[in-house]
C-alpha cells in the first residue's frame, strides 16, 4: 500500500497535465493580458540618495514635526468618501483598487457617501482607483458608465478612459470606452466636464447636450449638438440599462480637427453587417456587443460565442480567419455548445486544411469525443490523425497517450499495446508511461 | 508576437538633425530586468511579462482551478508587480517574489468569493458552481473532484496544497511562495493532506486515485 502523499503527487500530476494541455490549446490568451499590461507604466525608480551622518538627527527632527503635522491634519481632515457597490443579488462595501465587472445582463451600482453614482452597464470593468474627501479617480478599462456626480464645493471627480480623462465637478453623463478601436464616446446630460487626454493636449470643456466620439487611434474626433431635453432618458436612481446611441444623434456639426468624417469607428472593421439589417435604419450595435473577434481577444469566450450565434455561427465560421475561428469553436466549447464546437473545428479543418490550427481542431474533436462523447474509437481516429499530421507538434506526446488509452478503451488491445510500445520509446517518463507500461505488458 | 526585448529604434522628430535612440537588449536575467523595470525603459514591462506571465499563470491555474477571472487575475497581478517594484530588495528574488504576489492574489479572490457566498446565502450544494463558474468542459471527472474537493479546505491548506502536490514545488518555495516558515507550511500541508482525504471519499472520482493510500484505508 503507497504512502498518502505518494499518491496525492500521482493525482496531482495528473490535474497539472490536464491543465497544461488546455493551457497549450489556448493559444492567445497570454497576448490579451500583454496588450493590456503595455498600458501600466511602472512606478519610477527610487534614486537612492547619500545622506551624510551628520544631519540624520536634523532630518529626524524634521521628520517628527512633519509627523506631528501630518496627525494634525489628519485629525482635521474630513473622511474620505466611501463607496457600496450594488448588484441585482448583493451590496458590499467597495474596495479602492477592486477590479469591478459587470456580467452580462447584470448592472452594478457605486454608490458614494455624497450621493454620486456611477452605474455600470453590462460587460463594463473598472475599478475605482483612488478615494478622498473631494470625489474619487475611477478607472474604465472597457464598457460604458452612467456617471451622476453631486455637485459639491471643491469636488474633484476624474474618470479615466484609456489615454482620456474626463474631469467632473458636479455632473451627470455618460461614457463609454472600447479599447480595442481605441474609441470614446461620452454623452453630457448636465453639467459640463473637461475631457483631457490623446488629441486633446489641453482640457477641452464640454457641456450639456454635446456629445462626444473621439478615435484615439485615427486621432479624430467628432462633436455633435442637440438639446439636453432630447437625450436619452437615463434617471440615475433607476439604473440605466438604456444607453445613448450616437445613430439617434441628429446630424452633426461640421467636424473639429479634421474635416473628414470620423469613419464608423464605433464598428469595427472586422464586423460583418447582419445580412438582414437595414442599413440606415436601424440602430448601430455598440462594439462591445458586436464583435466577437473584439470579445474573444478580450478572453470573453461565452458574450463572444454569444455574439457569434447571434449573427449566424455557421455563417460566421464560414467567414473567419483560421485564428478567429479556431478561438470561436473554444468559446462554443466553453460554452458547452459541443455540436457548435464540433462544428467550428470541423469547418476550419476543411477551409484550411495543413495548417497547423487544423492539426489543433483535430486534437479538440479528439478530446470531445474522448471526455464528453465516450466516443473512444471516434477519439482514437482523431488522435490518429493530429499525429499523422504533427508527428513532433506540440501535443503529440499527449496524443499519443490518450491515443493508446482511446484504443484500449475501444478495445483494440493490440493497438493499444503497439501504442504503448511507442509511447514508451519516445516519452518513458511521460504522464501516460505508467498505463503504457501496463498495456505493453502482455 | 514581438518580442520588445529586443532593440527597437524610436525616430527622430522630422526634420530633426539629431540621431535616433536605440535600446539595447535586456539582459537575460533579473537583475538587469528589474533595473529596466525601474528605470521605466520602454519594453521593459512586457519583457518582464514574456519572461513570468506563464509561470504566473500556471500558479494562478493551480491554486483557482480553470476559472474564468483567470486572465484578470494575471493582469491584476502583473499591475502590482509594476507598481511595487521599487518594494522588492533583492532584484535575484524576482520570480519567487512575483509567485507570491500571485499567490495573494489568487487567495485574495478565493476569500473574497467566500465572502460574496456568505452574502448571497448560497446554498452550500450550489458552492462548487460559485467557486469553478466556467470550469471547461473537457477537463476530467478527477480534476473537477480534485477542485471540488479543495474548495472545501481553509484557503490557506488548499493554496499548500495545490502548489505542493499539483504544481510539484519544493516545501521551501511553498513556503517561500506562502510567506511561512518551513516549520509552518509542513504542519499546514499535513493538515491539508488529511483534509483532503476526508473530504476525498465523497467524489467517487478520486477513489481510483486514493484507494490505494495507506491513510485513505482506515
Amino acid at each position: 500500500m503507497e504512502p498518502l502523499t505518494d499518491a496525492l503527487d500521482r493525482l496531482g500530476r495528473r490535474v497539472a497535465d490536464e491543465q497544461d494541455e488546455l493551457v497549450l490549446a489556448q493559444t492567445g490568451e497570454l497576448d490579451t493580458v500583454r496588450r493590456r499590461l503595455s498600458t501600466v507604466s511602472p512606478q519610477p525608480r527610487r534614486r537612492s540618495v547619500h545622506v551624510p551622518r551628520w544631519s540624520r538627527l536634523a532630518v529626524a527632527a524634521l521628520t517628527l514635526a512633519a509627523l506631528g503635522a501630518v496627525v494634525l491634519f489628519w485629525l482635521r481632515r474630513p473622511a474620505a468618501l466611501a463607496f457600496v457597490v450594488t448588484s441585482e443579488e448583493a451590496r458590499s462595501s467597495g474596495a479602492v483598487g477592486e477590479w469591478l465587472s459587470a456580467d452580462r445582463g447584470e448592472v452594478l451600482d457605486l454608490d458614494f457617501s455624497d450621493g454620486s453614482r456611477l452605474t455600470l452597464a453590462e460587460r463594463t470593468r473598472a475599478r475605482v482607483i483612488e478615494v478622498d474627501a473631494r470625489g474619487a479617480s475611477v478607472l474604465v478599462e472597457s464598457g460604458h458608465v452612467d456617471v451622476a456626480i453631486t455637485p459639491r464645493p471643491q469636488s474633484s471627480w476624474h474618470v479615466n478612459l484609456g489615454p482620456f480623462v474626463v474631469q467632473v465637478t458636479g455632473t451627470r453623463f455618460a461614457v463609454e470606452w472600447d479599447p480595442e478601436n481605441e474609441l470614446l464616446m461620452l454623452a453630457m446630460h448636465e453639467g459640463s466636464v473637461q475631457v483631457s487626454g490623446c488629441m486633446f493636449d489641453a482640457a477641452r470643456p464640454f457641456e450639456a447636450g454635446q456629445v462626444l466620439r473621439a478615435s484615439c487611434r485615427e486621432q479624430r474626433y467628432e462633436i455633435q449638438s442637440r438639446a439636453a431635453a432630447e437625450l436619452p432618458a437615463t434617471e440615475p436612481e433607476e439604473a440605466p440599462l438604456e444607453q445613448p446611441d450616437l445613430a439617434d444623434v441628429a446630424a452633426p456639426e461640421p467636424l473639429e480637427g479634421d474635416t473628414a468624417l470620423l469613419r464608423d469607428a464605433a464598428q469595427p472593421e472586422a464586423q460583418p453587417a447582419a445580412p438582414s439589417a437595414p442599413p440606415s435604419s436601424a440602430p448601430r450595435a455598440r462594439p462591445s456587443e458586436s464583435s466577437w473577434q473584439a470579445l474573444l481577444r478580450e478572453g470573453r469566450y461565452e458574450e463572444a460565442f454569444a455574439a457569434a450565434a447571434a449573427l449566424g455561427f455557421e455563417d460566421e465560421c464560414e467567414q473567419a480567419s483560421a485564428a478567429d475561428l479556431l478561438a470561436l469553436a473554444d468559446a462554443a466549447r466553453y460554452a458547452g455548445e459541443l455540436s457548435r464546437a464540433r462544428h467550428g473545428y470541423s469547418v476550419l479543418r476543411r477551409r484550411f486544411p495543413g495548417d497547423d490550427r487544423a492539426s489543433v481542431a483535430a486534437f479538440t474533436l479528439a478530446r470531445i469525443a474522448f471526455d464528453q462523447r465516450r466516443n473512444y474509437s471516434e477519439a482514437a481516429e482523431w488522435f490518429g490523425t493530429y499525429l499523422r499530421e504533427r508527428p513532433s507538434g506540440a501535443l503529440a506526446r499527449e496524443a499519443l497517450g490518450r491515443l493508446m488509452e482511446s484504443l484500449d478503451r475501444a478495445g483494440d488491445h493490440d493497438g493499444a499495446r503497439r501504442m504503448a510500445e511507442r509511447y514508451l520509446q519516445r516519452y518513458g517518463n511521460g504522464p501516460h508511461a505508467e498505463l503504457a507500461r501496463r498495456l505493453s505488458q502482455p | 508576437m514581438q518580442d520588445e526585448a529586443y532593440p527597437e529604434k524610436t525616430p527622430a522628430p522630422a526634420g530633426s538633425r539629431r540621431g535616433v535612440v536605440r535600446h539595447l537588449p535586456i539582459p537575460d536575467n533579473d537583475t538587469a530586468l528589474v533595473e529596466a523595470i525601474r528605470s521605466g525603459r520602454p519594453g521593459a514591462s512586457t519583457a518582464l511579462f514574456d519572461r513570468y506571465g506563464g509561470h504566473v499563470r500556471r500558479v494562478l491555474l493551480r491554486v483557482l482551478g480553470a476559472d474564468r477571472e483567470l486572465l484578470d487575475l494575471l493582469h491584476e497581478v502583473f499591475v502590482q508587480v509594476l507598481e511595487s517594484i521599487h518594494r522588492l530588495d533583492d532584484p535575484k528574488a524576482l520570480k519567487g517574489w512575483i509567485t507570491s504576489i500571485a499567490v495573494f492574489t489568487a487567495r485574495g479572490k478565493i476569500r473574497k468569493r467566500s465572502r460574496w457566498r456568505l452574502l448571497r446565502l448560497v446554498a452550500p450544494a450550489d458552492l462548487e458552481e460559485v467557486e469553478h463558474p466556467s470550469t471547461p468542459a473537457e477537463l476530467s471527472d478527477a480534476v473537477r473532484a480534485t477542485y471540488a474537493a479543495l474548495g472545501r479546505l481553509a484557503v490557506d491548506e488548499r493554496i499548500a496544497f495545490a502548489l505542493r502536490h499539483i504544481d510539484g514545488m519544493e516545501l521551501t518555495e511553498v513556503a517561500a511562495a506562502c510567506r511561512v516558515s518551513l516549520a509552518t507550511i509542513k504542519r499546514r500541508l499535513a493538515k491539508a493532506q488529511a483534509n483532503f482525504a476526508a473530504e476525498a471519499r465523497q467524489f467517487p472520482e478520486l477513489e481510483p486515485w486514493l484507494a490505494g493510500a495507506r491513510r485513505w484505508n482506515p
